[in-house]
């Protein structure tokens, strides 16, 4: 393809040409356009010109690595004393008219000497970026706080000084037809499935789109189904979450000018896991995750429970708790399920405006959501008091799950059940759940199972996924992904007591 | 094609069945307890203790009665009496009266069983006059509502191991096993006008035939489980103890207190006479009260304490077990060691009432007191 597109150069070239002739042809490219300088130079009857788009090209570097060298030259000018003469490194000679249109965007800055049959081209990028920032949508207590930024190589600098090893692979694709995106697929040549690192790859290539917005978007583009609920790539703006999936054999994807990465494959629990839980002892950071599974489980059942309790089977309730329920239930003149969904509503809107509003206004409105509306929806009879606690409590355990693609998979998840629970009652959740299951076995996340090491059923991957153990015990890779080197240290050496120093 | 008939079929399945009765917890008369009293003419009185739930009144407990030939009839008739539904799905506590008891529960668990929406561990008591009485108890004497108060006694008592919690299943099973006699606790009104547990009613298959007082709880238990840590007050005669005493004592009787560290019992059949039973009951106490003071140090009055206590207990398991024969009632199931031990390994409830009065009980009562603590005056 690439081949045959360079054959296609030498066609459209349309050099020699005057120096007039070709601010003529440049500037009917770019009609209306003020931003394309085209400095034309005379040095002993032999015309030189010099073109580039203002603000795409590092104005300093243009001064003092180009133009003076290249002005206060003895030599006549031609492709090869100029290419000798300027220190700097990158000048290239092109005669394809297009391809020097692409390559003016992208801020290369382009010098023609007048009778040559190619023009030199020299990148002098200038890229506005912002400096590195902590994360914003993945919070950390311990470890490392800064996340990705949009500039691709600031975050590939970052991931290579993460993982300083020459297995290291950051290949390089070109994603979109009409604009084109920088793409890297990271992963460890040593550890990697290579089966997997072929079908991101053939994915990748055969992707046929004009234009990617964002990682995400490119993430959603390469996932094995489309239809469904569940995220099936890991999406992270922490180098070090990043970094800690490539170096267990994970394949991560990084996207020009997006702040974030991805990494495939991803199982349900890996969206569960932070790095956190590795910078803590080992039996906290058990409990965390175990907490995590719990609150999310929680999250989806806790409202659908109390809907199904109070309309269907009060029986299972505790006859203290039933009192209460029923006193506050009385004054409600809505069954429970259009009670529920009131205030579920109330809490999604909570959130969104939450997402949207400005950070200092957004504080203000969490307090007035929360605790004014809350406690107005109770004396207004709009609800009942215990339906406050059920719904926080099911809100407050979604916010624990760390990767937020996968909380709002959540979050939309609880009103099928709860409307299910509304109708059948727990004969409704038990097939809300069944339906779950369901859907969750049939899931692939690159072809490999989604509910991996609990089905199919790896006994040996526990340890790294539902809880942990003390690191001597740690001393395989997870066998779920097939590693190429299942090995991280020796076991034996791991276990071994070092009593006295021989 | 076939696809998107079947769509539509489904579609139409979800759409075309009704949806399921609900029971919307305002809306319900939650029966929480309820007394079984059959009146002269043969109708059944039930009292019912509910739940129900208003938004204007604190109030949310409240007494209604029903009359019928059945239970579910009084139901229906009790209904006039709430403006809410009636439903036993958090039935806790059922009393039956005195009369109802000595005249058979099985008409009255017969629902109380096939009905699955009334829970099986619904606690079974009885009242030593109406059933009525003990719910009608005035809500102004107990703190919460009357069911409630029931439920709590029972259920505290079984935490402290003082009476055995006897749930529907449980008695059900046992009123119907060959060889074994189920118990219940009986309530009545106390001096504080309080129902509270005061006796151990006493049932031959699924009829009272008498009851025992309550201060012979411990016997029982010790017959039916493994005890620990319970009190234990016997009082002991002062004549073979002389020698031990510090003082001289000035009433012929003893009163002692014991912690039950450990016990258990063991029947055993005679293997020459098959209705010959021994009883092994082997108790650790810790002697925590004596109303006289007794030379502890010395050895030998720990071992005359000893042997005290396993004469007098002995002799309290031969009064109840005497009683029980003559009621033709076996809570301790002697029946079942019988019944294991007959050649086909069965036996017809019937033929053991017959046999069971004839049976020999020899109980052997090993004490020890492991601990007597110290006092220094």
């Amino acid at each position: 393809m690439r081949r045959r597109h360079g054959s296609k150069n030498k066609k459209d070239s349309i050099f020699p040409i005057t120096i007039d002739e070709l601010e003529k042809t440049l500037s009917s490219k770019f009609e209306n356009n003020p931003d394309l300088k085209f400095s034309k130079y005379d040095q002993q009857g032999q015309k030189i010109a010099v073109f580039f788009i203002d603000y795409q090209v590092s104005s300093d570097k243009l001064q003092q690595a180009l133009l003076v060298p290249l002005l206060g030259m003895k030599k006549e000018w031609t492709n090869d004393s100029i290419l000798n003469e300027i220190p700097i490194n990158s000048g290239t000679k092109i005669s394809s008219f297009e391809d020097i249109l692409k390559k003016l965007v992208i801020g290369e800055v382009f010098i023609y000497a007048e009778g040559e049959e190619e023009a030199i081209s020299y990148l002098l990028l200038h890229k506005e970026s912002r400096s590195l920032e902590k994360a914003e949508t993945e919070s950390l207590v311990l470890g490392p706080k800064i996340s990705f930024t949009e500039s691709l190589a600031t975050n590939l600098n970052i991931v290579r000084w993460r993982i300083k090893s020459t297995d290291l692979v950051l290949e390089e694709f070109k994603i979109g037809k009409t604009m084109p995106h920088d793409i890297r697929l990271v992963y460890m040549k040593s550890i990697a499935n290579e089966e997997d690192v072929n079908t991101v790859r053939q994915r990748l290539q055969e992707l046929d789109v004009d234009e990617i917005e964002d990682s995400v978007v490119l993430k959603q583009y390469l996932e094995d189904s489309q239809t469904n609920l569940f995220p099936q790539f890991d999406h992270t703006e922490l180098p070090d979450r990043f970094t800690y999936a490539v170096k267990k054999g994970k394949i991560g994807i990084l996207v020009e000018n997006s702040p974030s990465g991805f990494i495939a494959p991803a199982t349900l629990y890996s969206f569960l896991e932070t790095t956190e839980d590795l910078y803590m002892r080992w039996q906290a950071g058990t409990f965390l995750r175990i907490l995590r599974f719990i609150a999310v489980i929680f999250s989806i059942l806790v409202t659908p429970m109390y809907i199904a309790a109070a309309t269907y089977q009060y029986t299972i309730i505790p006859t203290q708790i039933l009192l209460t329920i029923g006193q506050s239930r009385a004054a409600v003149p809505f069954p429970p399920i259009i009670e529920a969904l009131i205030l579920e509503f109330l809490l999604e809107l909570l959130r969104e405006a939450g997402a949207r509003l400005p950070t200092k206004v957004g504080q203000t409105m969490g307090i007035v959501g929360g605790i004014v509306v809350g406690t107005a929806a109770v004396e207004a009879g709009i609800t009942s008091n215990i339906l406050i606690i059920v719904v926080a409590m099911s809100a407050l355990s979604s916010f624990t799950i760390p990767s937020y693609l996968f909380g709002t998979t959540i979050r939309l998840i609880r009103f099928p059940m709860m409307i299910l629970a509304g109708f059948l009652g727990f004969l409704g959740i038990i097939f809300g759940i069944c339906w779950l299951i369901i859907h969750l076995l049939r899931l692939t996340s690159l072809g490999r199972p989604y509910l991996v090491p609990l089905y199919p059923l790896k006994l040996h991957d526990f340890n790294k996924v539902f809880f942990r153990t003390p690191f001597n015990y740690t001393y395989n890779r997870a066998q779920s992904y097939r590693p190429k080197d299942l090995i991280r240290f020796s076991k034996k050496d791991a276990t071994k007591k070092r009593d006295i120093d021989e | 094609m076939i696809k998107k008939i079947s769509i539509i079929l489904i579609f139409l399945m979800g759409l075309l069945t009704s949806c399921i009765e609900s029971n919307q917890l305002e809306k319900l008369a939650i029966i929480h307890s309820r007394g079984i009293d059959v009146s002269d003419d043969g109708q059944i009185d039930a009292t019912m203790a509910i739940f129900q739930f208003q938004a204007q009144s604190e109030e949310f407990t409240k007494i209604v009665t029903g009359r019928g030939s059945t239970i579910k009839g009084t139901i229906n008739h009790a209904s006039n009496e709430s403006d809410y539904k009636l439903v036993p799905g958090k039935l806790q506590v059922e009393v039956y009266g005195a009369e109802v008891a000595k005249d058979g529960l099985t008409p009255f668990l017969d629902t109380l069983k096939r009905d699955a929406r009334v829970p099986d561990r619904v606690y079974l008591t009885v009242s030593d006059t109406t059933a009525k009485e003990i719910l009608m108890t005035p809500p102004k004497k107990i703190t919460t509502n009357i069911g409630q108060y029931l439920q709590g006694v029972i259920e505290e008592s079984a935490a402290n191991n003082y009476f055995p919690k006897v749930t529907l299943q449980e008695f059900g099973t046992t009123a119907n096993m060959a060889g074994k006699d189920p118990i219940l606790p009986v309530f009545s009104i106390g001096d504080l006008d309080v129902p509270e547990i005061n006796s151990i009613a006493i049932f031959s298959e699924d009829k009272q035939v008498g009851t025992l007082p309550i201060e012979e709880l411990e016997l029982f238990n010790l017959m039916t489980r493994r005890v620990e840590a319970r009190t234990l007050e016997i009082t002991l005669p002062t004549e073979p103890l002389r020698d031990f005493f510090v003082k001289e004592p000035k009433e012929d009787s003893i009163h002692t207190a014991y912690t039950i560290e450990k016990g258990k019992s063991k029947i055993k059949q005679d293997k020459k006479d098959e209705l010959s039973f021994i009883t092994e009951i082997n108790m650790d106490l810790s002697l925590v009260e004596l109303s006289d003071q007794i030379d502890l140090d010395n050895p030998e009055s720990i071992k005359a304490i000893e042997k005290e206590i396993e004469k007098k207990i002995s002799s309290r398991y031969e009064d109840i077990m005497q009683q029980l024969q003559e009621m033709k009632a076996d809570p301790f199931g002697y029946g079942i060691i019988y019944r294991i031990n007959t050649d086909d390994g069965k036996l017809e409830p019937k033929e053991w009432k017959e046999i069971y009065p004839d049976i020999n009980v020899e109980f052997k009562v090993n004490t020890r007191i492991t601990r007597h603590g110290t006092i220094n005056i």
